[in-house]
């Protein structure tokens, strides 16, 4: 399992520079702005190289809870929320978190989240070691 | 024989749903947060985009409610003016002032609508939105089902045209440079 954690920690740091390794990469997060005592959301692209996994849970620092959601919208314009238990990770495939769709749910905001914030995020995952990855705010 | 100079431009390709035959908007029935009431009519003589949310949305109300803020800010420096409302779909949650706040943070000039649950139905009604809480969560934690569409109405008040969620915002700045002749 050691092997596992350096070489997730390798492929992102050079996920950073833009070159994809071997394993799992998250790239592009970011969070949206928001005011404290509310909800927002932090979106992320995981491309998986490595076996098929799972994204089993996700802790972001300052927000009472943190919940995996998706969002779907209907023909006729309704937007409904699942909660989802894991994202399903497949192999040598991208996973994007995205307006409408995935995204990470913080609940309850402790502080306003601020342009040019950041937010450590913690993600756990079934097979691969967790990763902690801080998250700039930003508007889109 | 003259011909009309209008009879020569080409119709105009609306990038939202358009309204074939555009009638004038329904009032909406509520109160700002300072409590005045809201009158649509006081709002004619400029484009208006019409918004159904709420603050504790976390993913499609805050990115369609900064699509609408990017949108104001790149109108207002071609020199322009249009108005943006956004009426709470969670009145029991969002008093007025949280609304207030919650719009602070995409552009101060936005407009917040509260109103009782009833006051709500007609408002909902006019404009064909449905909502409704979600059944999971607790009395403060609930997500809320509800129509994601923006509605834009023209400076005459007539209901022109509506956009789904993840319409590009140059669609959206498209349409409203044709109402606006620019």
């Amino acid at each position: 399992m050691r092997h596992r954690s350096i070489l997730l920690i390798v492929t992102f740091l050079l996920a950073a520079c833009g070159t994809m390794g071997r394993g799992l990469t998250v790239r592009d997060a970011w969070a949206r702005p928001a005011g404290g005592g509310t909800n927002t959301a932090i979106y992320l692209t995981i491309r998986n190289e490595a076996d098929g996994d799972e994204l089993l849970s996700a802790y972001a620092e300052g927000a009472a809870e943190t919940q995996l959601h998706r969002s779907i919208i209907d023909d006729e314009g309704t937007v409904h929320m699942e909660r989802q238990s894991a994202v399903e990770l497949p192999a040598g495939e991208t996973v994007h978190f995205e307006p409408g769709g995935l995204h990470i749910m913080l609940v309850d905001l402790e502080d306003d989240l601020q342009e040019d914030d950041t937010v450590p995020l913690h993600l756990t995952f079934r097979d691969h070691e967790p990763l902690t990855l801080s998250v700039p705010v930003r508007s889109p | 024989m003259s011909i009309p100079l209008a009879n020569c431009a080409p119709a105009h390709h609306w990038r939202g749903t358009a309204y074939e035959d555009p009638t004038p908007a329904p009032e909406i029935p509520l109160r700002k947060a300072d409590g005045t009431h809201f009158r649509l009519a006081d709002w004619h003589g400029q484009p208006a985009l019409i918004y159904f949310g709420y603050t504790h949305c976390p993913d499609v109300c805050p990115a369609t409610l900064a699509d609408l803020a990017w949108l104001r800010q790149e109108l207002t420096a071609e020199g322009h003016q249009i108005r943006v409302a956004f009426i709470t779909v969670d009145p029991s949650r969002d008093s007025p002032q949280a609304v207030a706040d919650y719009l602070s943070n995409f552009d101060d000039q936005f407009v917040g609508l509260h109103g009782s649950d009833q006051q709500l139905a007609v408002a909902k009604e006019g404009y064909g939105i449905y909502s409704a809480r979600d059944e999971s969560g607790d009395e403060e934690h609930y997500t809320v089902t509800h129509t994601t569409r923006v509605f834009l109405v023209d400076a005459e008040g007539l209901l022109r045209a509506s956009y789904s969620f993840g319409t590009p915002r140059q669609d959206f700045l498209n349409d409203l440079r044709y109402l606006l002749g620019s």
